[in-house]
């Protein structure tokens, strides 16, 4: 982990108008709406109004995007390996400063949910579940990172976006596809167990990758599901990262005019 | 300059690890193979030394800088840095490196940038303020435009903050690619000034530049890159006979003596009449001691010379000569 790489990944964003006014809408969009329930129904008045762990997601991808492709762009990351920083560092700390960052976000917008929540019925203020979803949106910030992380290093500029929705893209046709076999097999009478569990797996990995949610309340409870989240979490985590350094490691960085 | 000095051991003479830097047979194409950049290209550059890179555009002189630094990996051949392949990370604390097109976080101010490569570099913390600004002196860029956003910088300045960054960790081995490239007359001369110094320092450098002035100021030796290899190289204190250009001038108001006497005094010492005019002439002699001849005899026929100098100097002649040989 490098300090330098990481505080400079966060001034760089710091610096970036059109970022620091999503991240604001990001923030402030999921207060609004909840603020509005509670004046317009009553009977929300009783549960503590937290917004869905997956815009932990949404923080992730707003601090990642292009975090390491825009210095391959830029050529900026020549001078950076220049040094004595070896390219495992240098992802390890953008991964880091990425999904810190998110993570503080992410958390904050739960804190910031849960006094608007505890303002209005001040009885919820003692209720733990906002610090429940803020550890899994911490968990899902670093997950979601290592696979953004990877993306950038792939590709230059901000086309990691493109790859991300080029991943979502498969996904839902594999999805469609995946679906219309089912209702063709339900049609024949054909018994297709396993196809569908073939489905049914591709569409677990798939969703593992983007979305690397580990539900705690179940986890505590000791089902298996939970175990094998875990397992598919700090797989994503390690072959992400893996990939990401492999991939810079053969680019090469040229100064020469093309 | 002793807080720019790089401190670190050197290796015993008796060590198995030669100090320098050595190229050996190195290959480099891009595109697949389609362009070949390098070929069979060997250089060594010894510890101390300063070293000119000189080559037509296209002749890899950036690319082979850009292998050295280990950016891009050379299809064959070996290059070694003291002992160390150029991505080793020990290689990259001894190198500094200024690129051929700077490239800047463009929000950073100048001074943000040189303490973020302060920082990189692993230079301690307790010093970093001081090392970047006696370093941004050095490169006198002025103290007002330190706290300025580097997207607000000229091309020259961009440059002297480049040229800045490297010498930011201390670095025993300085590349430099057209260090002077977009500088106002007073950068050139600073950075002339500033590699005399550096190389008094001890420090060893690689110098390409377009500059022929100033590389056959600073360096001890000259490479001549063409198509990606190593044309010949030149020992620039080695003196050698070879014709000169001069011009010579003298106060035509002041003498009774014309062009014709001029012509006449000189046309026994000089291979070649270029030019003559009322106050002024384009002379070749076929040595420098020719060229003493003909100043002698001027003098000695009262001719009121004011002014003899070289049209062109030893480099740009090699240079032109090393151009035409090819082709
Ligand atoms: N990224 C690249 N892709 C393809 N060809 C390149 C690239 N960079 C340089 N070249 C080619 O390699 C040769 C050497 O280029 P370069 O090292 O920039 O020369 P110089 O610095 O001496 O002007 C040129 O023919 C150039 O066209
Ligand atoms: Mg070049």
């Amino acid at each position: 982990m490098n300090r330098a790489v990481c505080i400079t990944t966060w001034r760089e964003f710091k610096a970036n108008k059109v970022r620091i006014i999503m991240l604001t809408l990001l923030f402030l969009a999921p207060l609004v709406v909840f603020t509005m329930r509670r004046c317009t129904s009553p009977e929300a008045l009783n549960e503590d109004l937290l917004s869905h762990p997956c815009m932990a997601s949404l923080f992730t991808l707003l601090w990642a995007a292009g975090v390491i492709g825009r210095e391959v762009q830029n050529g900026t990351i020549a001078l950076v390996l220049a040094r004595p920083i070896s390219i495992a560092t240098y992802v390890y700390s953008k991964w880091f400063a990425v999904a810190f960052a998110a993570s503080l976000c992410a958390v904050e917008a739960v804190f910031c949910e849960h006094i608007i929540s505890a303002v209005n019925s001040p009885a919820l203020l003692w209720q733990t579940e906002f610090l429940t979803n803020s550890v899994e949106r911490v968990l899902l910030c670093f997950g979601t990172a290592a696979f953004l992380i990877l993306l950038s290093s792939l590709v230059s500029g901000l086309k990691d976006l493109a790859l991300l929705a080029g991943f979502g893209f498969i996904f839902m046709t594999l999805a469609t596809v995946g679906s219309m076999v089912h209702h063709l097999c339900a049609a024949a009478n054909f018994d297709a167990e396993l196809a569908r569990g073939l489905a049914k797996s591709v569409e677990h990995i798939f969703v593992g990758i983007i979305y690397p949610y580990i539900p705690l309340s179940v986890f505590f409870s000791g089902d298996l599901f939970a175990v094998g989240s875990l397992i598919s979490y700090s797989t994503l985590i390690t072959c992400s990262l893996a990939l990401a350094i492999k991939v810079l490691t053969r680019k090469e960085f040229s100064y020469a005019a093309d | 300059m002793p807080e720019l000095l790089d401190e670190r051991p050197i290796n015993a003479p008796d060590s198995p690890v030669r100090a320098g830097i050595f190229v050996q047979n190195i290959t480099k194409t891009y595109k697949g193979g389609k362009v070949k950049a390098l070929s069979a290209l060997s250089l060594e550059i010894h510890p101390g030394e300063a070293l000119g890179l000189v080559g037509p555009n296209g002749a890899g002189k950036t690319t082979l800088l850009s292998c050295l630094m280990g950016f891009l990996r050379i299809d064959s051949g070996s290059i070694l840095i003291d002992g160390e392949v150029p991505d080793a990370l020990t290689t990259r604390q001894l190198v500094g490196y200024l690129p051929e097109r700077l490239t800047f976080d463009r929000w950073m101010t100048g001074r943000d940038y040189m303490q973020y490569h302060h920082e990189l570099a692993g230079m301690p913390e307790s010093t970093r303020k001081s090392d970047c600004e006696i370093l941004l002196e050095r490169v006198e860029l002025p103290p007002s435009t330190w706290s300025m956003a580097v997207k607000k910088y000229s091309r020259g300045m961009l440059q002297r903050l480049g040229f800045a960054q490297a010498l930011v960790g201390k670095p025993r081995y300085l590349l430099l690619d057209e260090p002077a490239s977009g500088m106002d007359p007073s950068g050139v001369l600073i950075v002339r000034q500033l590699l005399k110094t550096l190389k008094q320092d001890g420090l060893t450098i690689l110098l390409n530049s377009h500059q022929l002035d100033q590389i056959e100021k600073v360096c001890d030796r000259v490479a001549f890159l063409k198509e990606g290899s190593v044309n010949r190289i030149e020992d620039m204190h080695v003196k050698i006979e070879q014709e000169e250009n001069l011009i010579i001038r003298w106060l035509a108001h002041t003498t009774e003596l014309g062009v014709e006497d001029f012509g006449r005094i000189a046309q026994k010492e000089c291979l070649n009449i270029a030019e003559i005019n009322n106050d002024f002439a384009r002379v070749s002699t076929a040595s420098s001691a020719a060229t003493v001849k003909l100043i002698k005899a001027l003098v000695a026929a009262d001719f009121p010379i004011n002014e003899v100098r070289s049209e062109d100097t030893r480099l740009e002649r090699l240079f032109i000569n090393s151009s035409k040989e090819g082709s």
